[in-house]
């Protein structure tokens, strides 16, 4: 595995080429799963931040001949609170994106609210969609409970109210 | 034809799809009847079980034939989790107010659980040192699951499902699609999955919950854990589906697989999840 490090080829990604990089690592994870998976991501990440590109520079993105490794690279753009950093690190194995880290170091609040957020967007976030709306078979949770048991929940709840 | 019955603190559901039934009549009252011969040898509410007996005196007790494979799972998984997955258990959660009254009234300071050390045993009997609280929830609903298909299956159906209050076991040709429960809304799901001639156990603390506890409890913290919502469990038996949807609640999956086969899915409290490669399931989001 190469590690190559933003002094080694003076490949400064500027803020507009990551959030590009991030977006073709969504179209990635989208499409990268092998078929017996039917796991169905949800949106991309959102580009939460709308960055001011410091420099013209226009870099070369995602290029499917990369070599399989670990990448570090520093995003730098201008937000309205001055400028931000944010580093990630991404695994590449056959032109896909194995894993990402994105380390938080922002310190303004509203920075640290809007890289959260995406940070948050790169998970899978699950919602419950109505036992009515879905064909069901059965359903699996926890165990129904008995009579008794929720006769004692019902007590407790009258005598703390 | 669907049998339905309440045992082992929950409802139990079994459909038969066969057309042609072999000719006992009595299947259903045979199968109610097993379910409470293994309840009156392994519940700590029956004063009928061993392990009753164990929580009262030491000394040793006969077991049934089919204990032995149990204990052996128990045995595993307490040495894989490290003691986290304990069927001695019962006296911390006792504390915390789970007792046969269902008091549901926690002591200030819960009591820690008693040895499992404490405990030998082989086929035929059991052996305690000084009185022992077992418990056997937390794998003994999906043991008792596989051993009714095995019954089912001597008896000539080929083709049913046995749904004990959401723990599930499919035999035969006939595809199921189950919603995976949403735990803080229990009339949505966040999912489904589509099964076939597997087992599938899903476990939560939703339903099973008084003030800071719900029914799984951690044996150090003595705390229930609050960081994951649901665990669900697919493999071939239901020994194994059920014990380790609870394992799955104390430590990762990861230290599990290299010993047994299975596929898990992980609902945390932020509704984000974690789940096996390859684990074939629909998700909503």
């Amino acid at each position: 595995m190469e590690e190559q490090t933003t002094q080694q080829n003076n490949k400064t990604l500027t803020g507009v080429a990551i959030f590009a990089i991030i977006a073709i690592l969504a179209f990635v994870l989208n499409n990268s799963k092998p078929e017996t998976n039917t796991l169905q991501t949800g949106q991309s990440p959102q580009q939460i931040i709308t960055p001011t590109p410091s420099t013209s520079e226009s870099t070369t993105l995602v290029d499917s001949q990369i070599a399989d490794g670990v990448y570090e690279a520093t995003g730098e753009y201008t937000s309205p609170a001055g400028p931000e950093v944010v580093p990630i690190k991404l695994t590449l194995k056959d032109g896909v994106i194995e894993s990402i880290e994105f380390n938080q170091k922002a310190t303004n609040p509203n920075t640290i609210k809007f890289q959260g957020m995406f940070k948050e967007g790169y998970k899978t976030l699950v919602v419950g969609k109505k036992i009515t709306d879905v064909k069901l078979d059965k359903v699996s949770g926890s165990s129904l409970t008995p009579k008794g048991f929720n006769d004692a929940i019902q007590k407790i709840i009258t005598q703390n109210t | 034809m669907n049998i339905s019955f309440s045992a082992t603190g929950t409802l139990w559901q079994i459909d038969i799809y066969d057309q042609n039934l072999p000719r006992n009549t009595n299947i259903n009252q045979d199968i109610v009847d097993f379910v409470e011969d293994f309840e009156s040898n392994f519940s700590r509410f029956r004063n009928t079980s061993f392990v009753t007996s164990l929580a009262k005196k030491e000394g040793t007790y006969s077991l049934p034939n089919t204990a032995k494979k149990l204990l052996d799972f128990y045995e595993l998984l307490f040495d894989l989790t490290n003691g986290l997955f304990t069927p001695t258990i019962t006296k911390s959660l006792v504390s915390a107010g789970y007792d046969k009254n269902y008091s549901l009234t926690p002591q200030k300071k819960l009591a820690t659980p008693d040895d499992w050390k404490n405990i030998t045993y082989n086929q035929n009997s059991i052996t305690t040192t000084t009185p022992t609280q077992l418990d056997f929830g937390a794998a003994g609903k999906g043991y008792l699951i596989d051993l009714v298909c095995e019954f089912l299956t001597k008896m000539g159906v080929e083709n049913f499902c046995v749904d004990a209050g959401g723990d599930i076991r499919l035999v035969g040709n006939k595809p199921l699609v189950i919603g995976l429960e949403n735990p803080t809304d229990t009339s949505s799901v966040i999912g489904t999955i589509n099964i076939q001639n597997s087992s599938f156990c899903g476990s939560s603390g939703n339903r099973r919950q008084w003030g800071k506890y719900n029914h799984l409890l951690n044996p150090k913290t003595l705390t229930s854990p609050k960081n994951i919502l649901s665990t669900w469990v697919l493999s071939d038996e239901c020994i194994i589906a059920d014990g380790l949807a609870t394992s799955l609640f104390f430590v990762e999956p990861n230290t599990l697989q290299k010993y047994l086969k299975f596929e898990y899915l992980i609902l945390y409290s932020d509704f984000s999840i974690d789940k096996s490669d390859n684990l074939s399931v629909t998700l909503f989001n």
